[in-house]
């Protein structure tokens, strides 16, 4: 009773409510996943829980064609007349295929107790595959069906046009065409490929370890060791002078996709700084003081044969012109020393955040390790990058935003009314357009 | 400090360090859950108002209050927000509004648990009178934008919204978008904004989910950051009138969404929890993964090339949808003879225990996989609250984990009947 009188006498005079609590002093602590090596396969993160998350991860050569690989991988991952899927759906799993760029993983999550069979149903489907023509045509019509949803949404056919040209080793879902020609022979073919270098095995959660490497050896033997190098990175894709419209015609907005090619080493951990800065920058601009557009987003995808730096965004087709003139005189204004100090420590700590809360599902630190593993990095990458995430110095950033963020070298691809945009975008002088017609009206 | 200590002896009796689920003296329901595997916290404010108590005229007010809360509230502008969130690095925020809650949530490092209580709080007790029409013209605009991007942009998208607005008739709650109509948002005023914020906005209709590595001070400081807010019994929930269809209702969609045609229909189904819930679920995970297309190649090459179904569990009245695809160069018609087939044969009992198992099984550990995400594991707990369900998960388990072949049989032939759907047909462009 007395406590309640008093606070309502405090209450009463809340001036603590316009002052707020005090800033803590010291950076929040962070913690990146501990990943153990046994062996020169097998990775481990150890979780305890109910569930534990598996992954095995396959190196792409350059002789693979994503499309296709990443086809051959779900075959596998289904297996014939689904009979790998139901084998793990006992368990509580359901296998995903993601594609990497740099490789491909194959991850399922499954109740704790049954992670030994789930490893094992997991190898064997890419090591010991049936193919059948059967299945390839029932998951040809899927993927066709896929690639209709993906460019029905205008915003996906403009990231997927900007991905094709500027970063094809990204491009998992490929084109309506090729899919079409895709036989049981080309699967075949794909497969072989797949099996040339041995893969790496993440697991994520408590298994003993004596019995999850002895595990790990059995599913994984005989599988050759790589002798080949890593592929030789290609050259830089470079973007076209061109605008590139895909013709919707009437749509109240325009999807814009803008970007280019990341060579694969560039620095990962400025480029993510200087993407945030930029997309700050940009809904600043478009969706308050502008109100063209209800989101922008600004991402990079690393790989090492070619990654992909995408701005997104769709805006009111009225402002298609005025939007693009408002993007570029940002991405110009945003060069220069002006994030130093504090606020370029603020920023690497929000992105040291970020990764653990992007970390704590255990199906993402399954595709993290498999990200590092892929690209080649060494095994504390992960907690490596989350300590000098945190210390980006400002000549970095300033750097990857001269370097990736020039105006001029960014290819931009539209997809809305072809009249519209011929009216607004031709008098900016971005380059020609060139009208993509992909028969999707 | 002295109001700290005020704070800490006016507190409900809850351990710190100790899982609780309690109220406040003004109404305010608390859940806290203590997670230690990283320096985390996920805070989780549910106001029970979403876009079912819009009033006539109005849709998509309840999703415009969400804007203008995002706006600032009398202590807490926008500007001051952002650079605490900066400072704090408390960048993973956002909001959402639903049919029947709206939704703000943190998930930060455990150091600004204090912070984000503070933000909350005055975000519950202080937007309304804050915003002139200058506001709201602003939030209109980005919400218009929004409804463009995501209602009206994606084919696929609109055909829900068409079946949402033809299954529910114009004065039903469900009826059209939670995000408006463009009419509605041009009429709305910053009194209407006002009036939702008096009507629904306070600790007595709200919810808070505390989750992760909570200080030992978490209790205490809720109190005092809420605990003066004025609060009122939980107002009475709107009636959502129960929908059945007896002849089906056949719709062109508005635009083509590719080569291919395609289908969505939309079925009234049964209410969160209540009979038939769970197996709708069951039956949706079950046909998604293969059941479906085994079942309709008993007569030759499926017409349906993508084949998804979904159960959207509410209050009052759930929707169960099925989309398909098909291939180039087939009919709509065809996919509808198709899906018509093989409910007709699950209704008889074909789908067998093993697809039920395997659906139920895989049901049950993603929601066990799900609580590895602070937030999500918030979302679940508010859920949970908000239906009067014992906390941490069991009774859904022990739901899903029933469902049995029949039951799913049951459910097709008692709800997936023809007659009882709004379907939206899509030509394949030529």
């Amino acid at each position: 009773m007395l406590s309640g009188a008093l606070l309502g006498a405090c209450a009463g005079n809340q001036s603590w409510r316009h002052t707020g609590p005090e800033l803590p002093g010291e950076a929040p602590p962070v913690v990146a996943p501990r990943v153990e090596r046994s062996g020169p396969s097998l990775l481990q993160v150890r979780r305890a829980g109910p569930t534990a998350a598996i992954g095995l991860v396959l190196r792409t050569g350059g002789e693979i064609d994503p499309p296709l690989g990443s086809f051959t991988l779900e075959l596998l991952a289904r297996g014939p007349d689904r009979a790998v899927e139901d084998a793990l759906g006992e368990l509580g799993g359901a296998i995903e295929v993601v594609w990497l760029g740099d490789g491909a993983l194959l991850q399922v999550e499954v109740e704790a107790s049954a992670w030994k069979p789930a490893l094992a149903i997991l190898t064997a489907a890419v090591r010991r595959p049936e193919l059948t023509a059967e299945d390839v045509e029932v998951l040809r019509s899927e993927r066709l069906a896929a690639l209709q949803r993906r460019d029905g949404d205008p915003a996906g056919r403009a990231l997927h046009l900007l991905q094709r040209r500027s970063a094809p080793g990204l491009d998992a879902l490929g084109e309506a065409r090729a899919t079409a020609g895709w036989s049981i022979e080309h699967v075949r073919k794909a497969h072989e490929q797949w099996l040339r270098a041995r893969p790496a095995l993440v697991f994520v959660g408590e298994a003993p370890r004596a019995e999850l490497a002895q595990a790990a050896a059995d599913a994984l033997a005989d599988w050759p060791l790589s002798t080949e190098g890593r592929a030789a990175a290609p050259g830089p894709v470079l973007p076209r002078r061109e605008v590139l419209v895909v013709p919707r015609p009437g749509l109240a907005q325009t999807a814009i996709a803008v970007g280019r090619t990341v060579a694969g080493d560039a620095d990962d951990l400025a480029l993510e700084l200087a993407s945030a800065v930029v997309g700050s920058a940009l809904r600043e601009v478009l969706r308050r003081e502008r109100g063209d557009t209800y989101s922008v987003s600004v991402s990079h995808a690393p790989a090492g044969r070619g990654g992909l730096l995408a701005i997104e965004t769709q805006v009111d087709a009225k402002a298609t012109g005025s939007s693009l003139r408002a993007m570029f005189s940002q991405l110009r204004s945003v060069q220069g020393r002006f994030l130093t100090g504090d606020l370029l420590r603020l920023l690497g700590r929000a992105f040291q955040v970020e990764r653990m809360l992007g970390h704590q599902r255990r199906s993402a630190v399954v595709e993290a390790v498999a990200r590092m593993q892929a690209g080649g990095r060494p095994d504390d990458a992960l907690a490596d990058e989350l300590r000098r995430l945190g210390a980006v110095r400002d000549d970095d950033v300033e750097r990857a935003l001269a370097e990736w963020f020039e105006p001029a070298q960014l290819q931009v691809v539209l997809v809305g009314d072809p009249e519209t945009i011929r009216a607004q975008v031709e008098p900016l002088g971005l380059g020609p357009l060139k009208l993509i017609d992909d028969g999707v009206h | 400090m002295l109001a700290a200590v005020l704070a800490l002896l006016a507190a409900p009796i809850v351990t710190p360090g100790q899982d609780a689920h309690y109220r406040l003296d003004n109404g305010l329901e608390v859940i806290l859950r203590h997670d230690r595997r990283a320096p985390l916290v996920a805070a989780r404010l549910r106001v029970h108002a979403g876009s079912v108590d819009d009033p006539r005229g109005r849709s998509g007010l309840a999703h415009v209050v969400e804007h203008v809360a995002h706006e600032g509230s009398t202590h807490v502008d926008r500007g001051r927000r952002e650079g605490l969130e900066y400072a704090l690095s408390a960048h993973a925020n956002n909001a959402e509004t639903g049919f029947y809650a709206t939704e703000y949530y943190y998930t930060a490092p455990a150091q600004a648990t204090e912070h984000v209580l503070w933000i909350e709080a005055d975000r519950l007790g202080f937007v309304r009178g804050q915003h002139g029409e200058t506001t709201l013209a602003e939030v209109r605009r980005i919400v218009l934008n929004e409804r463009r991007q995501r209602a009206e942009q994606d084919p696929l998208a609109r055909l829900e919204i068409q079946a949402m607005t033809a299954l529910f008739p114009a004065e039903h709650p469900y009826h059209g978008a939670i995000v408006g109509s463009a009419d509605d948002l041009a009429a709305a005023r910053i009194a209407d904004v006002d009036a939702f914020l008096a009507a629904w906005v306070q600790p007595g209709n709200a919810t808070l989910v505390m989750v992760g590595d909570l200080p030992a001070e978490t209790p205490a400081w809720i109190e005092r950051q809420f605990g003066g807010l004025p609060g009122r019994p939980r107002p009475t929930a709107r009636g959502v009138p129960p929908v059945t269809r007896s002849s089906e209702l056949r719709l062109a969609a508005e635009r083509p969404v590719g080569a291919a045609p395609a289908v969505l229909m939309a079925w009234p189904s049964p209410a969160l929890d209540a009979e038939g819930d769970a197996a709708a679920d069951v039956l949706a995970e079950a046909l998604e993964r293969g059941g479906f297309f085994r079942l309709a190649r008993a007569e030759g090459p499926p017409q349906v090339a993508e084949f998804q179904a979904t159960q959207r569990s509410l209050p009052n009245q759930s929707i169960f949808f099925v989309r398909v695809i098909g291939r180039v160069g087939g009919s709509p018609a065809q996919l509808i003879a198709e899906v018509d087939r093989v409910l007709a044969e699950v209704a008889a009992g074909a789908l067998a225990e093993p697809a039920v198992r395997r659906a139920r099984s895989r049901i049950v550990r993603e929601h066990r996989s799900a609580q590895q995400d602070l937030q999500d594991r918030a979302a679940i707990l508010a859920d949970e609250a908000a239906a009067g369900k014992p906390l941490g998960g069991s009774q859904d388990v022990a739901e899903w984990t029933a469902v049995t072949p029949a039951a799913v049989a049951r459910f097709a032939r008692e709800v997936l009947r023809p007659e009882a759907r709004v379907a939206v047909v899509a030509e394949g462009e030529r």
